[in-house]
């Protein structure tokens, strides 16, 4: 048996206070990481269940290593108990080994970035280049700043479970969120509002808001890991979005179920303008299209060639319908230039 | 947006009710015929359904919403067509089944975006079919001149509204009470050929969303007794 070939992606997926740095390869499909081998998008997940994971043996600053356990093992609950999503996560024990050790250990810990000074973990993902298989995920929390596992939060210090569901999604194969609003303050962001864990950018010390997955994150780990009926129960939108007859790569859209209120969202992936939204609950949505603006477009995926963000929010004049285990069929969405 | 479409507990309560008056207002009927069927095929005019208005929510560093914008949904006025099938179980008391098709559309009103996005209407054809049961009551004692005969009416039924690409299908249930004049054209003992006008108010979930939503009903159709 050959040996597999193996590609260790640094992706620094974070949570940061005012700026988002995310280098994942080619994002190729809703809210997942992937990657294009010769010409087919190949999915990051895991394929052996559970995945065993190890918190390092340490702590950090004010939180010893089994209050970090606790508190990590809640997040990965939370993971867990979605019950369209058949991701299972086993603990395996505490280490001496450090995240960001190519050991084949997955590892939660603290380490000192005074120099990252934005950001507040990070993730980091080992995968097989051909198969899209995850081998391993490190997540490290900045021992730089302030750390509670307080049940209601401590003011002036993040929330260790709060992260830990952020940096858990990207484990799970899940890329940024852009479901939220920001405004600039100051060098850096400031966030309005979120509808998304995986919004990379997070709520102020003290918040232990983002302790519960919104339908954006439940529609992505479900979309990666469906169990339970979820293909067949959810369905997709897909299409492109244009402005002036001509694909537009990175707009956000948004659909909106208005019979609960759910947002999920996903982008143009291509120049092309071509986007999928899946994991939607059956029935007529409405699709927002907005410039990706509420944080550096490189939060959500790497590209090379700039961004339009020259164009003006817009609803699609359609109530499109997601159906039962299927797909919308194309449907066209067009944005006017600002 | 699948459900069954048995009797919950307020239905229960709305046909005892509608039974009750049946027994205090009806007595054997002089006028009508011996005929025990009746088919009749007509029209009917559903008004628009509000379905709501929905907020895009997203959750502010305070734990309240922050609005990205509004979403008010209305199910358009429907013309549509019905034919029914009645059976006389007493001289005033009658069994019918009714089934209807018609076409709306639903339009989701977007406004107040956060972003100022352009406020749009968002459209959607629906087509509707139902399939109801009701009693109907003459109420012998109230005659409208010679040929009038009023009525009350209530019942249930159910719905299958059909998306626009018919990709999906969205099933519920509906109750409805009202009331309205049968106008017999001709009689003879052994049948009639009628007119008959009614409103009714209709409560309906299960098309687009499971609250129930009331609507207006206004229907004309011509009947054989028989």
């Amino acid at each position: 048996m050959p040996p597999r070939q193996r590609v260790r992606r640094t992706v620094l997926i974070v949570m940061v206070l005012a700026i988002g740095l995310a280098t994942a390869r080619p994002v190729s499909a809703y809210l997942k990481f992937g990657f294009s081998v010769n010409g087919s998008v190949v999915t990051v997940k895991w394929r052996a269940l559970p995945v065993r994971y190890f918190i390092n043996d340490r702590g950090g600053p004010g939180v010893s290593a089994n209050a970090f356990a606790d508190a990590a093992g809640r997040a990965f609950g939370t993971w867990e108990a979605v019950p369209s999503a058949a991701i299972r996560y086993q603990f395996g024990g505490f280490t001496a080994s450090m995240p960001g050790d190519d050991d084949g250990r997955t590892t939660l810990g603290f380490l000192a970035a005074p120099e990252l000074e934005r950001v507040l973990a990070s993730t980091s993902l080992l995968f097989d280049e051909a198969t899209g298989e995850l081998l391993e995920a490190d997540i490290f929390f900045n021992s730089a700043f302030a750390w509670s596992t307080s049940a209601a939060g401590e003011a002036g210090r993040f929330d260790v479970e709060t992260i830990a569901l952020h940096e858990i999604g990207h484990l799970n194969g899940l890329g940024h969120s852009a479901i939220g609003e920001t405004e600039i303050s100051g060098s850096g962001r400031t966030v309005l509002a979120a509808e998304a864990v995986m919004f990379p950018l997070a709520f102020g010390p003290g918040n232990v808001l983002h302790r519960t997955l919104r339908p954006d994150d439940i529609a992505g780990v479900s979309d990666l890991y469906p169990d339970g009926g979820f293909e067949d129960d959810h369905g997709s939108i897909s299409g492109r979005v244009t402005k002036n007859g001509a694909g537009l790569f990175g707009a956000h859209i948004v659909a909106f179920n208005p019979a609960n209120g759910a947002l999920i969202g996903n982008f143009a992936l291509n120049e092309n303008g071509n986007f999928s939204i899946a994991g939607l609950t059956p029935g007529p949505h409405v699709l927002r299209v907005e410039p990706l603006d509420d944080a550096d477009v490189d939060s959500f995926f790497e590209v090379d060639v700039p961004l339009d963000l020259n164009f003006r929010v817009g609803f699609h004049t359609k109530v499109v319908v997601a159906p039962r285990g299927g797909d919308s069929g194309a449907v066209e969405v067009k944005v006017q230039p600002k | 947006m699948s459900r069954g479409w048995w009797l919950a507990p307020g239905g229960r309560i709305a046909l005892a009710v509608f039974a009750a008056v049946a027994v205090l207002t009806s007595r054997p009927a002089a006028a009508q015929t011996d005929a025990r069927y009746e088919v009749g095929a007509g029209v009917r005019f559903v008004g628009p359904e509000s379905l709501g208005k929905v907020d895009a929510n997203e959750t502010n560093a305070g734990g309240g919403t922050f609005r990205l914008f509004t979403a008010d949904s209305t199910l358009d006025a429907v013309l549509g067509f019905e034919a029914r099938l009645g059976i006389r179980v007493s001289p005033a008391l009658r069994i019918e089944t009714t089934g209807s098709y018609g076409a709306s559309d639903l339009k989701i009103a977007l406004n107040a975006d956060v972003e100022n996005g352009a406020a749009v209407t968002a459209t959607e054809r629906i087509t509707q079919f139902t399939i109801e049961g009701a009693a109907v009551m003459e109420l012998t004692r109230w005659h409208l001149g010679a040929r009038g005969a009023p009525f009350i009416s209530g019942g249930a039924g159910y719905v299958r509204a059909l998306h626009e690409d018919r990709i999906l299908v969205d099933e519920g249930v509906m109750w409805h009470a009202g009331g309205g004049v049968n106008l017999v054209l001709r009689s003879s003992p052994g049948g009639a050929i009628g007119l008959r006008i009614d409103a009714r108010a209709l409560l309906q979930s299960g098309v687009v969303n499971d609250g129930f939503h009331a609507s207006p009903v206004l229907g004309a159709s011509a009947f054989v007794r028989f």
